[in-house]
């Protein structure tokens, strides 16, 4: 047992730990009851929202929520009311929990200069039943932060790509882009590119916990088909039916593979399923011709065309099976492409590949 | 087999060190995943073998450290481990694996970013590199040189192709949605110089509607292209987007560049050219379709691809469809999947995909597979997640897996 070996149950135990901590160590409440609270009917009978949510104009972030408690109620309310009327679940009524603000938002400054307008934001106000609509972004950025106030500076840190500036932490945002860095469409083969030239952008919402999933193809546990397997909504490359189209897909484009796979990976399961390189290979992908010069399916043309259908199974160290034949003095003969001399001038000795032949 | 790097090492230490410095002051997200998928495949040996790997899974983000002199770091980390309950085929099963364990972090009020240990680099021409070792970044007035170097991470029992790499870029974001940059990058097996790249990447957004995505990366070694990609997209309002999309690839070039297989290649090329629109039409529709011709070296053809999807708080359905055409083969996928969600904590799911396939392969021109899956949040942060899969393959005669995953996502902290 090698060092790596012996590793492998110490990393195990401690992911295994990790989980059970979590599992017996840390359990949130359950919240069953959920306030029910008609803010319509409140304001059709003259109420200001600075009535109920009294300390909210000096609420300098969001973690001063000002949810009113029993204590404002009953200012209106008879302390005999029904409890029902606003918990869905009176006997399991618990102190709401403490807010985990995202966004960077001053009320106070905001009600200054709003007059005390909170509806100028707030359009759309909770409801029994409904859940509240917040103020989206491009609201703000087309409303008052337009860009043409000097004092505001929301366009600048746009332009600078300084969301954290106003989003705490996008990660545990729950909202997506809309406009110009909208993941529609195809961008599961899009985003690549626009991720070359803007990571820093993408990495603003995506920790690479979440690239891990998909791009740590080398250390992975499983592909993102199996661990994802109940978002058939998103758009994962390897579904149910891509064992039946790989070799099209691969033929296709062989680079797209080679992107994320080894080889290693490709020849351990066309060995597992007898279409690999074996001699005793029952399921042998070769045509008639292969072996022979002049077919017109002869293995050196396609060769020369698609080298990485030949590497998916075939050994690509120096013990590759064709080398066996195409070596100095070899019945294959010279392996190079015609124009090999114009690009490789002399043999590198430095190259244990070309010293394979040329000893 | 390789012992742990020396990357990963000063990154375990350093997370460590971290971690006993700012954990009062941190934000952690975690999330701890058991999954399993039992399977009775038929490989080509014809006979039924029986497969259900366990694993346990862990990311650990732990963010907003306050530092010393004033900037914040972050520690990432993201491992899993895995047993075989059964396995009767005769092959290793699961180890155990880390897919990310890094420092990040700033000074000079975040002008020098630096990333430590085992990680993504994915700018320019490094493309999305898994690497043990170092990344830095400096941006000054809108302009920015990163640097970075490593051992590149290789396949669990893999022996390396490439040991080391080492690169970086230069860059000019003047606005959040506009950079250009300038990239280089070099791979050594130990000492040799197996790959060297340039590059020049870019994204501009013209007038608020049109966005310009291109970048082109050249081997100095092959003296030609490695790949190069150009995308332009217009977009007419919310409703349309059209756009038209270009890509060349050198496939041999994606080869491990000391394989043996680049002696028999020639100049492989595949260029890939096409447009796409996405619209939407009403609420909740959602459309987009995408036609590429392509032009191979050992052929021609075209792919055509799909979706048009209908999205509300209670239901999604969706209609995919995928068409490839190439060197006197192809294939017609069509998929339909369906998510109901009658309350907040439960999510039922399914999906049916089906493959006409233009040759036979292994005799089956015909290929369906279907799944049906359940997602119920039991508790906050708690969910757990059943599926069942099946269908036909040309390689496995019939296949039915179950699949189960239980979740645990907590969020700690969050004072600022």
């Amino acid at each position: 047992m090698n060092a790596r070996q012996k590793l492998l149950p110490v990393v195990l135990g401690a992911l295994l730990g990790v989980a059970c901590a979590g599992l017996f160590g840390h359990v949130n409440p359950v919240p069953t009851d959920h306030l029910r609270f008609p803010h319509q009917k409140h304001l059709d009978m003259g109420q200001a929202c600075t009535d109920c949510h009294q300390k909210i104009s000096t609420a300098k972030d969001l973690s001063q929520l000002d949810i009113p408690g029993h204590d404002v109620c009953m200012q209106c309310h008879d302390k005999k009311a029904d409890c029902k009327k606003c918990h869905s679940d009176p006997t399991a009524a618990a102190p709401l929990p403490k807010p985990h603000p995202t966004l960077a938002f001053n009320h106070e400054n905001h009600i200054k200069r709003m007059n005390g307008e909170c509806k100028d934001c707030h359009q759309e106000l909770p409801e029994i039943g409904k859940p509240a609509r917040m103020p989206t972004m491009a609201a703000c950025f087309q409303s008052c932060h337009d860009g043409k106030h000097k004092t505001s500076p929301h366009h600048a840190w746009y332009a600078a790509g300084e969301c954290g500036s106003c989003h705490l932490n996008l990660w545990e945002n729950p909202l997506k882009p809309q406009s110009l860095f909208a993941h529609q469409g195809d961008w599961l083969h899009e985003h690549p590119l626009a991720a070359r030239s803007e990571g820093a952008a993408c990495s603003q919402c995506h920790p690479q916990t979440f690239c891990s999933d998909c791009h740590a193809a080398k250390t992975v546990a499983a592909g993102p088909n199996k661990l994802q397997f109940d978002r058939v909504d998103r758009q994962l490359i390897h579904r149910a039916n891509w064992l039946a189209e790989h070799p099209i897909e691969a033929n296709a484009n062989p680079a797209e593979c080679e992107r994320c796979h080894t080889l290693d990976q490709c020849a351990s399961c066309h060995n597992r399923h007898q279409v690999g390189a074996s001699a005793t290979n029952p399921r042998s992908p070769h045509p008639a011709g292969w072996a022979f010069p002049g077919s017109a399916q002869f293995h050196g043309d396609a060769a020369r065309m698609n080298i990485t259908s030949c590497a998916a199974c075939h050994e690509h160290g120096g013990h590759s099976d064709c080398v066996t034949c195409h070596k100095v003095g070899g019945i294959g003969g010279n392996p190079h492409p015609v124009d090999w001399d114009t690009r490789h001038k002399t043999v590198d000795r430095a190259n244990p590949m070309c010293m394979e032949c040329h000893i | 087999m390789r012992p742990p790097s020396l990357g990963l090492l000063v990154a375990a230490g350093a997370a460590i060190l971290l971690f006993a410095l700012g954990a009062r002051a941190a934000t952690v997200q975690a999330t701890a995943t058991t999954y399993t998928d039992a399977s009775q495949p038929t490989y080509g040996d014809a006979e039924s073998h029986t497969l259900v790997p366990a694993y346990e899974l862990v990311d650990v983000t732990a963010n907003q450290i306050h530092m010393p002199w004033g900037d914040t770091a972050a520690v990432v980390l993201s491992g899993w481990g895995g047993v075989d309950l059964a396995n009767d085929t005769g092959t290793s099963g699961p180890g155990a694996d880390l897919n990310l364990l890094y420092v990040e972090g700033g000074a000079f009020r975040h002008a020098l970013t630096f990333r430590l240990g085992r990680q993504f680099v994915m700018n320019g021409v490094a493309r999305m590199t898994q690497l043990d070792g170092a990344n830095l970044q400096y941006v000054v007035h809108h302009i920015g040189l990163q640097a970075y170097g490593g051992a590149i991470v290789t396949p669990r029992f893999a022996e390396p192709l490439a040991t080391t790499m080492a690169g970086g870029r230069l860059f000019w974001n003047p606005t959040l949605e506009t950079e250009i940059g300038a990239s280089y990058a070099q791979i050594f097996d130990h000492a040799l110089s197996v790959r060297q790249e340039v590059g020049l990447d870019g994204r501009a957004v013209l007038l608020h509607r049109l966005v310009l995505d291109a970048s082109a990366f050249y081997d100095l070694a092959a003296a030609r292209i490695a790949e190069a990609v150009g995308d332009a997209s217009w977009r007419f309002g919310r409703l349309v987007t059209l756009g038209a999309r270009y890509q060349r690839t050198a496939p041999d070039l994606f080869l491990p560049p000391n394989s043996i297989w680049t002696v028999f290649a020639d100049d492989e090329r595949r260029d890939s050219v096409g447009g796409f629109a996405i619209v939407t039409p009403a609420e909740h529709w959602s459309i987009w379709l995408e036609g590429l011709g392509i032009l191979g070296s050992n052929g021609n053809g075209f792919e055509t691809t799909g979706r048009v999807s209908w999205t509300q708080r209670f239901y999604s359905i969706g209609l995919d469809v995928h068409t490839l055409s190439y060197d006197a083969d192809g294939h017609l996928t069509p998929r339909l999947y369906a998510v109901w969600r009658p309350g907040d904590k439960l999510t039922l799911s399914g999906d049916l995909e089906e493959t006409w396939l233009q040759h036979p392969m292994n005799g089956v021109t015909h290929v369906f597979n279907a799944s049906g899956t359940a997602a119920w949040t039991f508790v906050p942060s708690w969910q757990l997640a059943l599926a069942v899969l099946g269908g036909d393959t040309p390689f496995l005669s019939q296949d039915v897996e179950v699949l189960g995953r239980l979740q645990w996502a907590p969020t700690f902290g969050g004072q600022r």
